[in-house]
């Protein structure tokens, strides 16, 4: 069934309206006026009854046109609230019921509904576009009295009233929804709206911030530059867009947003007030504040490079200069030592007694000197040039070192513990003078109080290696500790113990050769732990 | 009738020249060494023994740093030549070096040896030169010189 007008049954007013009405569709129907007048009164029969006794009532004209059924009907329904209706109108609906073809009530909980069909007699082809036309003639048909004027007007009133309050919510979830703030605000900074955002971002209302002037959620140096900008902008008329901190009351942080605002004119020109919107681009800050904060990284890493490149460049060259120096010292220091020892064994007895001490101290002194160079020149031929990593067993290593100090560690009876050593990837010679060096310093500095009692051991750490030797003997105070591994110092003095203070300067070197490093513990008169960690892997 | 030994000795160094002259002297083999000062004397010197058909030295001890022909370009030449290949050659330097002594291996040294620091070593090692051209002495194999540096 095809709707074609819709009557509201309120008043007695309305059943003119419902006569009238019928009476047209019947005649666009093609009906004899007998047979309109028929189904007009059957019509206004039960919108009398309804509006009498029912609530809320309704009329509803149509047509039932279906091409593949040959009877077509003009329908009328008629709908009302009350649905204790059925029993007080029956009575006055059997005219209406003789009148039409087909009559019909349901009574459901929400009401009555009375559907009167009346068949259009003859074969009048009813096609949907001569439906339309109708529908059209009836919502264009003229006012039958000031009454269905008024009643079309509110009717019209009703449904833009419904628009606008539809069209109105939906623009406030709408500012609501998005995810920034929306406001309107007068040229003197006073805010007119804003959606749900502002206050749910500063915690602050409308009113809190016009009386505030915004003072609780910008930083007070903010605050003042700002408005000074507003008042500007304003005073000039152009479209506003500044970068502001807000503070969230959420977090209590300062969060970057930008803020657009554009002056809304009459047509005459003068500004009404401005509009705006803020969003958060405090991602978009943080971005490029990381993005410059990275290019000056950048910036730093190349100069570190550079700084790198040129201390190894000055390292080598060092190296290569001390080597250098120490084997050209060397050559006439051997004279030295050779004239001395000539002298001494021809002519000792030419010389007296005074004479004889400083000679002996001389050829002491250039001994030393010897072992000095020796020492100096092995520490600086450590450097990764000509050198081969191999795949190496410590524990043959260690065994190396111990059958060198056997005089040593034979003449203080010092007994050396070895547990099972791993095999690595290292440098063999620079390890076994690590080897060496680390031992033949726990038996130089033993106690005289107790046999030396040396371990060395290795603990397996994931990615690194560590090699232990551990004494017994005098030990250091831990306070030393960062000296003890530089060039030329010395804990104790040369008569107590001899040694050039190079040893432990070559340890640390050999162990940052293979990108390890190496410390030490120690109380006094308790011993000392050396501690030698080198990577399993050693990257060159 | 005892084996006529010549030992050729190349040293840039004056004193160390006497020095060596001196300890032969002093174990009664004054004749054996001829000391020249630098590899170019060393290569005069050979051609003049070969041209005049007279000895070629049992032995060339050489020092590492000398002017114009170093020790290694020496040796390098020595072992280039000929008629000198097979005349042994041992290195004779002021110090130890890892990379000089592989150099050295790897041109066909005989041996790599450090100058002595005491008179007494110089008598041993100008007797050591003596013995060996007389087979009673040999020389460290550079293998085991090499695994002894520390």
């Amino acid at each position: 069934m095809q709707e074609i007008t819709h009557i509201s049954l309120d008043t007695d007013m309305d059943l003119v309206l419902v006569h009238k009405r019928t009476m047209k569709l019947g005649e666009l129907a093609g009906l004899s006026l007998a047979l309109q007048t028929t189904f007009a009164t059957a019509v206004s029969e039960v919108a009398r009854n309804v509006i009498e006794y029912g609530h809320d009532a309704s009329l509803m004209l149509g047509i039932m046109a279906d091409l593949k059924e040959p009877d077509k009907f003009l329908v009328a329904t008629i709908k009302d609230h009350n649905n204790n209706l059925t029993d007080r109108i029956n009575g006055g609906l059997v005219y209406a019921r003789k009148l039409v073809d087909k009559f019909s009530m349901i009574s459901t909980e929400a009401g009555v509904e009375i559907i009167l069909h009346f068949k259009i007699p003859g074969s009048q082809k009813i096609i949907s576009s001569r439906i339309e036309q109708w529908i059209i003639s009836f919502n264009l048909e003229p006012p039958v009295s000031p009454y269905d004027e008024i009643k079309r007007k509110n009717k019209q009133l009703q449904e833009l009233a419904e628009k606008l309050k539809e069209s109105e919510t939906q623009y406030k979830e709408l500012t609501n929804s998005l995810p920034m703030i929306i406001f309107s605000m007068r040229e003197d900074g006073e805010l007119l709206y804003a959606n749900s955002w502002l206050e749910e971002f500063t915690g602050e209302t409308l009113l809190q911030l016009n009386v505030n002037k915004w003072a609780n959620v910008m930083t007070p140096e903010d605050l003042a530059a700002r408005w000074e900008q507003w008042y500007h902008h304003v005073a000039e008329n152009k479209p506003l867009t500044q970068e502001i901190r807000l503070k969230n009351v959420l977090t209590n942080e300062y969060t970057w947003h930008q803020l657009s605002a554009f002056p809304l004119s009459d047509e005459n020109g003068k500004t009404l007030y401005w509009t705006g919107f803020i969003v958060d681009i405090h991602a978009r800050k943080v971005m490029e504040q990381t993005l410059k904060d990275n290019r000056e990284l950048q910036e730093i890493k190349v100069q570190m490079e550079e700084k790198v490149r040129e201390l190894k460049r000055s390292n080598l060259e060092l190296e290569q200069f001390a080597y250098a120096a120490s084997h050209d010292l060397q050559e006439p220091l051997r004279k030295i030592v050779f004239y001395s020892d000539y002298l001494y064994k021809n002519y000792s007895a030419l010389i007296d007694e005074r004479g004889q001490l400083y000679f002996n101290n001389m050829m002491g002194a250039s001994q030393r000197m010897i072992q000095l160079i020796h020492d100096l020149l092995n520490f600086s031929r450590i450097y990764r040039d000509n050198l081969y990593l191999e795949k190496t067993d410590l524990n043959v290593i260690a065994a190396e070192a111990v059958n060198d100090l056997e005089i040593g560690i034979n003449a203080k009876q010092a007994v050396i513990e070895i547990a099972h050593l791993p095999v690595m990837f290292i440098y063999p010679i620079q390890i076994r003078q690590l080897f060496q060096n680390l031992l033949s310093n726990a038996i130089k500095f033993s106690d005289e109080e107790r046999i030396p009692h040396i371990k060395i051991y290795a603990l397996n750490g994931g990615k690194e290696i560590q090699l232990i030797f551990e004494d017994n003997g005098v030990g250091f105070q831990e306070k030393h500790l960062d000296k003890m591994f530089s060039l030329f110092q010395r804990l104790h003095s040369r008569e107590k113990y001899e040694g050039t203070g190079i040893g432990l300067a070559m340890c640390k070197k050999i162990a940052d050769l293979h990108n390890g490093t190496i410390t030490a513990t120690s109380e006094p008169g308790t011993g000392a732990r050396f501690i030698v960690t080198l990577p399993k892997e050693v990257v060159v | 009738m005892e084996k006529v030994v010549k030992i050729l000795l190349a040293d840039d160094d004056l004193e160390d020249r006497y020095i060596m002259q001196d300890a032969f002297s002093a174990i009664n083999l004054a004749h054996v060494p001829f000391l020249v000062e630098d590899g170019e004397k060393v290569l005069e010197y050979l051609a003049q023994m070969h041209s005049d058909e007279g000895i070629l030295p049992s032995l060339v001890v050489l020092d590492l740093n000398m002017p114009r022909l170093s020790g290694t370009q020496t040796l390098r030449e020595l072992k280039n030549i000929e008629h000198y290949k097979d005349i042994p050659v041992i290195i004779f330097s002021s110090s130890l070096n890892v990379i000089e002594m592989h150099e050295c291996r790897q041109l066909g040294a005989l041996s790599y040896m450090v100058k002595p620091f005491t008179y007494e070593e110089y008598l041993l090692s100008a007797q050591h030169f003596y013995d060996f051209c007389l087979s009673k002495h040999s020389f460290p194999e550079f293998n085991s010189l090499i695994n002894n540096f520390k």
